[in-house]
């Protein structure tokens, strides 16, 4: 669903945290943000999961104007945040279970729980995966939900550049078969064009759109892209952005 | 004395972190008592102390045997040891039964927590022995005081512990139900009260200890069985040895109670510090 955010504003105890920011998300895109720590990535994705509420400005969705959390937007944090009292199954299927359908779609969990490449763990408790199979565990839980809207926020931050990297394909893949809006939020340059369709960079205190562009590359995408032209040329304008160095 | 009894759980819990710790020094534990008993003896031996304030060890296990067989006061140590646990357990299960839900309400419903914290606040720091009079007043000398005594004393630790656990749930977790669009019914239900569980059982623990150490203020009401009498009794009649017996034998009885505490918690909690 099309997402729109309206001059949204937020305040953090007088200190400007977002200011005005206007987006426009289609939907079905993969949407990367980048930008330097501090800067209101989180802010943001949190009004966008309706954790927080702007100071000014909305945010509409398919029209609607967001009030809460809901089930149709999903987060996947920068930390699994999994329930450790719950098996890796019981895990997957906690969204489902809230919702209360009376009897869950066990063999969807099961399938997922396939996709992310641990079927077997079914019974492990979190703390018996690494961190990596705990990140899997967040974004399936995520994933069964069959949410429109995906916000991921560093979701990969902790994991090794390895898993790391079979997360993104994992993710873009997903990603295409879908068909949800993805906004992704990163601060490693690299991954924010090669998993984008689209690259917004925002600029620090108070965060502000600074650059807003198409990822020309094609897909399926392949890290030997990282030297052609346009990638290179993202990387650069984006860059100059992170290091103040706005014209 | 008594008034320290009720402390914080976080700092009351000797191993909040190490349970391990202790399997790996068992050995200096036993070394450590073994020396213990060992300078005992040998203190006694130079008579020291007046051998009536310090018996020696041969004395101690002496009314061991006697308070096992023929027992003291008319019945055997079996019957103090019986009606004192059940004091204990009763007053114990008391405090857990209302003081976890009330602390739950607390936690959640400020309202409660104005109404009901200054009421902690103020009967944390009396002694369980100031108690006394009141409760012989309102409930006689039968068993109804001694356990409302031990409740008394120990609900305090069961709240506190309970409300802190409620506060310290993460909130990614609490995020995390909210955006699985679980209502705040569920997220109490599934993601708070588990959360919670872990330091509920750490003030189980403590509050374990704390019911025992009300025990002898409650056998102080017209009790002429149980542990904490017959440390009192003994005591009144200069039987050090007796009365060195019966401290040993409730240090034995809280400490296998912790145990068995323990031993629910590492079955219904175990992802506690591993997390
Ligand atoms: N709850 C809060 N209270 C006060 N200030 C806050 C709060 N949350 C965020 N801020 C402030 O808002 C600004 C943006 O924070 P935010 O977490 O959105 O940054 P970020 O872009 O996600 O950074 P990072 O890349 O380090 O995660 C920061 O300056 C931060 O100090
Ligand atoms: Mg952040």
């Amino acid at each position: 669903m099309p997402i729109e955010i309206e001059g949204v504003t937020k305040t953090f105890n007088g200190q400007r945290a977002l200011d005005e920011l206007s987006l426009r998300v289609e939907d079905g895109s993969f949407l990367t943000i980048l930008g330097a720590s501090g800067c209101g990535k989180s802010t943001l994705l949190n009004i966008l999961a309706g954790l927080e509420t702007p100071s000014t400005g909305r945010i509409l969705l398919d029209g609607t104007p967001v009030t809460g959390p809901g089930p149709d937007r999903v987060v996947v944090f920068q930390k699994p945040g999994l329930y450790p009292w719950l098996s890796l199954r019981d895990n997957i299927a906690f969204g489902l279970r809230m919702r209360g359908s009376s009897s869950l779609p066990w063999r969807e969990v099961d399938r997922v729980i396939e996709l992310i490449g641990l079927k077997g763990f079914e019974k492990h408790r979190p703390y018996e995966l690494s961190g990596g199979m705990q990140q899997r565990v967040a974004i399936a839980r995520a994933l069964v939900m069959h949410p429109r809207v995906l916000l991921m926020d560093e979701p990969f931050g902790a994991l090794d550049a390895q898993t790391r990297e079979t997360m993104q394909e994992f993710l873009t893949e997903l990603w295409e078969r879908i068909q949800a809006t993805v906004i992704f939020v990163t601060h490693d340059i690299d991954e924010a064009i090669m998993l984008g369709s689209r690259l917004v960079v925002m600029s620090a205190r108070p965060g502000r759109i600074s650059l807003d562009e198409p990822v020309t590359l094609g897909r399926p995408r392949d890290w030997d892209m990282i030297t052609t032209p346009d990638f290179l040329a993202l990387k650069r304008a984006a860059r100059r952005i992170l290091a103040g160095q706005t014209h | 004395m008594l008034a320290k009894l009720v402390r914080p759980v976080a700092e009351a819990d000797p191993y909040p972190h190490g349970r391990g710790l202790k399997h790996a020094s068992w050995l200096t534990t036993s070394l450590v008592l073994l020396a213990a008993i060992g300078l005992w003896e040998i203190v006694s031996i130079l008579q020291l102390f007046p051998p009536i304030a310090l018996p020696p060890p041969k004395a101690v296990w002496r009314a061991f045997v006697i308070l096992f067989t023929r027992g003291y006061g008319g019945h055997t140590i079996w019957t103090d040891i019986g009606i004192s646990s059940l004091r204990v357990v009763i007053g114990f299960l008391g405090a857990i039964i209302i003081g976890v839900p009330l602390g739950l309400l607390m936690a959640r419903v400020p309202l409660i927590f104005r109404i009901v914290d200054p009421f902690l606040q103020f009967i944390r720091p009396v002694p369980p022995l100031a108690y006394i009079p009141l409760l012989v007043v309102w409930f006689g000398i039968g068993e109804l005081p001694k356990i409302l005594l031990i409740l008394v004393g120990t609900i305090p630790v069961i709240i506190i512990g309970t409300i802190s656990g409620v506060k310290a749930t993460p909130p990614l977790r609490l995020a995390v139900a909210r955006t699985l669009g679980a209502s705040e019914r569920q997220i109490f239900r599934h993601v708070i009260l588990p959360s919670a569980l872990p330091e509920i059982f750490t003030a189980a623990r403590v509050g374990i200890g704390v019911a025992w150490t009300c025990l002898v203020a409650a056998e102080l009401i017209a009790a002429d069985q149980g542990l904490g009498w017959l440390v009192q009794y003994a005591g009144q009649a200069l039987q050090v040895a007796v009365v060195i017996a019966g401290i040993i034998v409730i240090g034995i009885l809280g400490y296998a109670m912790e145990l068995a505490i323990r031993l629910v918690e590492n079955r219904t909690v175990p992802w506690r510090g591993r997390q």
